[in-house]
């Protein structure tokens, strides 16, 4: 009864949220403006903002959401561990290399530059981490690997921002991208975004077997008939590729990968076959919720902050919980 | 009967009937702007200046700010952006937004996207610059008389200033802040130096833009002359005795600090000749009596 509930909730939930982020902003427009902008007519600047604007924005934020929590799903299966995070392996780090230093080289004027930086930051992140796993390093290795990774790259990071301190509008940049958000994104990021995205979930959906048997322990799950080898690197590229490409598009955004599979996992179970596309839904919704939160609050908050606003408390509380 | 045309007739004719077609179909001159959205307090500057109070849409959303504007009072008449983004602009249905070269690509693409004439000023570096970003925003606001007026204005408080500075010896400056950053080269500090009778030592260290302040070289450089922006406080001398890169420097022992107003010391715009003007009669009291 209950698990009937949170997913018509869920199936009900991410089409409000959507609506509400195509409908909502800073120029009020009501849905019937909004069903009208969508065909292309009525007031010309209502349908600049919903479709070249808002649209884009809020399929972004769907897909970013969906991305980070089917992410953390795997990552908290994977390492057997409540605190994992999408970002855990390095790959929010890389991409935010990548993305910081074509802003300190002065080429992140062109619209592909950032992003496609982003995502090479990521994937070289990803290949090393695929490399650790393709040595059969274990569990604990691969996480350890990980920390060291993202010291690395952040202090890579740390250093661009250091350096360019002194370029208040490039630092702004810098700092706006490491907090994560989804304002003024147009159809170029949609383009490189959300087709891997959906691609990457697909593929990632008819795992949930293997992710309850590997999260038994990988010898229990070998002794189940599990290919425990073959399907950890399946499991480690499409989550990373997860993380990268949501990063790319939207900055590093926090909490959502964190707290979206714990949240339902206390209401659906443990059961991945049910949690992953679940989480995906939660996290498409929770991401447009705390986007369009950050339009209509004052004070120029950024996605990033919202989320970790959000999720902070919700983590110092699990923290409570697990001790 | 047709009667035929002699040679140089059709010539001429064809001649006339070409320019006519040519004048006809030679692009009109633009249309002024009528509804200007500015999206950097420099741009709300000049816009103040030289559009009709109708043609102004919004300002930045801190154009109305005193710690950043020099003409925040007059902005405060003006509706105001919420936020840097495209639908903050496009809420006031612009038919031209002024942006600065670091606005971010994808706001300046779905602008553009948006049918939306956009000037980017690039340039603010020097006062060449100032006046090329006045004549180019008068011009697409229909102003050209007011643009070259004010560049005129001035050119001429600028000559006069010079004039009056001539042979001076230049004090030896250092920009400071609590926050441990000077300005070099290409920056406004070093413009507004280089007009009025001051030497800027980290440009002359050859420090290029606005970078951390070395804490050793620093004492080797023997500025004897501090300059800070008043919005950092009225204690500023004494805080800035608490940062180890100023602690021992002897003009900061002999408390010769100059606080300049916070939007001069910054300005883009031609604004910066007030600055010059206030740092030179600081730094050369005897060539203003």
């Amino acid at each position: 009864m209950k698990r009937r509930l949170v997913t018509w909730l869920l199936v009900s939930l991410l089409p409000a949220a959507f609506l509400a982020s195509l409908a909502l902003g800073e120029v009020r427009l009501s849905l019937v403006d909004v069903a009208q902008a969508l065909r292309g007519k009525g007031d010309p600047v209502a349908v600049t903002i919903v479709r070249d604007f808002r649209l884009p924005r809020s399929l972004i934020g769907a897909a970013v959401g969906a991305a980070l929590a089917a992410s953390g799903v795997v990552m908290q299966a994977f390492f057997r561990n409540a605190l994992a995070s999408p970002g855990l392996l390095g790959v929010s780090s890389g991409a935010a290399l990548g993305a910081v230093s074509v802003l300190a080289l002065g080429v992140g004027h062109a619209l592909w530059t950032v992003p496609l930086a982003a995502i090479g930051g990521a994937f070289v992140a990803t290949a090393a981490v695929v490399v650790l796993a393709r040595r059969g390093a274990g569990t604990e290795r691969l996480l350890l690997s990980g920390v060291a990774l993202n010291a690395l790259l952040d202090a890579g990071t740390a250093f661009l921002l250091s350096t360019n301190a002194g370029r208040l509008e490039l630092s702004g940049q810098i700092l706006f991208w490491l907090m994560g958000g989804l304002e003024s994104r147009t159809a170029e990021h949609v383009i490189i975004g959300i087709p891997s995205i959906v691609v990457a979930c697909v593929l990632l959906l008819p795992l949930g077997r293997e992710l309850n048997l590997i999260s038994l322990g990988e010898q229990s799950a070998q002794s189940l008939g599990v290919d425990v080898r073959r399907v950890r690197k399946r499991l480690i590229v499409l989550s990373t590729l997860l993380t990268a490409l949501a990063t790319s598009v939207a900055g590093v955004v926090g909490f959502v990968g964190l707290i979206v599979p714990h949240l339902l996992r206390l209401s659906l179970g443990p059961d991945h076959r049910r949690l992953l596309p679940a989480s995906m839904m939660g996290g498409a919704a929770l991401t447009l919720a705390c986007d369009v939160a950050t339009r209509l609050l004052p004070g120029g908050l950024r996605l990033g902050v919202v989320t970790a606003l959000v999720g902070g408390p919700f983590f110092l509380w699990m923290l409570r919980t697990l001790a | 009967m047709t009667v035929p045309l002699p040679h140089v007739c059709r010539a001429s004719l064809l001649a006339w009937t070409f320019l006519f077609c040519a004048l006809a179909a030679a692009p009109a001159a633009p249309s002024p702007a009528q509804r200007v959205v500015s999206q950097t307090v420099g741009t709300d500057e000049l816009l103040l200046d030289l559009a009709d109070p109708a043609q102004i849409a919004a300002l930045s959303h801190l154009g109305r700010e005193p710690a950043f504007s020099q003409e925040a009072s007059e902005a405060a008449a003006y509706p105001m952006l919420k936020s840097i983004d495209a639908e903050s602009v496009m809420r006031f249905r612009p038919d031209l937004v002024l942006v600065a070269s670091y606005t971010e690509a994808p706001t300046l693409a779905l602008l553009r996207r948006a049918g939306v004439k956009l000037i980017v000023v690039e340039r603010f570096e020097s006062l060449e610059d100032v006046y090329a970003n006045i004549r180019t925003i008068g011009a697409a606001l229909g102003h050209t008389d007011r643009a070259e007026a004010l560049v005129l204005r001035t050119k001429q408080r600028v000559a006069e200033l010079a004039r009056k500075l001539e042979g001076v010896k230049p004090v030896r400056v250092l920009a400071v802040s609590t926050y441990p950053f000077t300005a070099g080269l290409h920056t406004t500090f070093q413009d507004l130096c280089d007009h009025a009778g001051a030497l800027n030592v980290a440009g002359e260290a050859g420090l290029v833009g606005h970078a951390s302040t070395p804490d050793e070289k620093l004492l080797t450089w023997n500025p004897e002359l501090l300059i800070a922006s008043d919005t950092e406080g009225s204690d500023l001398e004494a805080r800035l005795r608490q940062v180890p890169a100023y602690r021992h420097l002897p003009a900061l022992e002999a408390g010769r600090l100059v606080l300049l107003p916070g939007p001069l010391m910054a300005s883009v715009t031609h604004h910066r000749v007030e600055a010059f003007e206030a740092l030179a009669r600081k730094l050369h009291p005897e060539r203003f009596r």
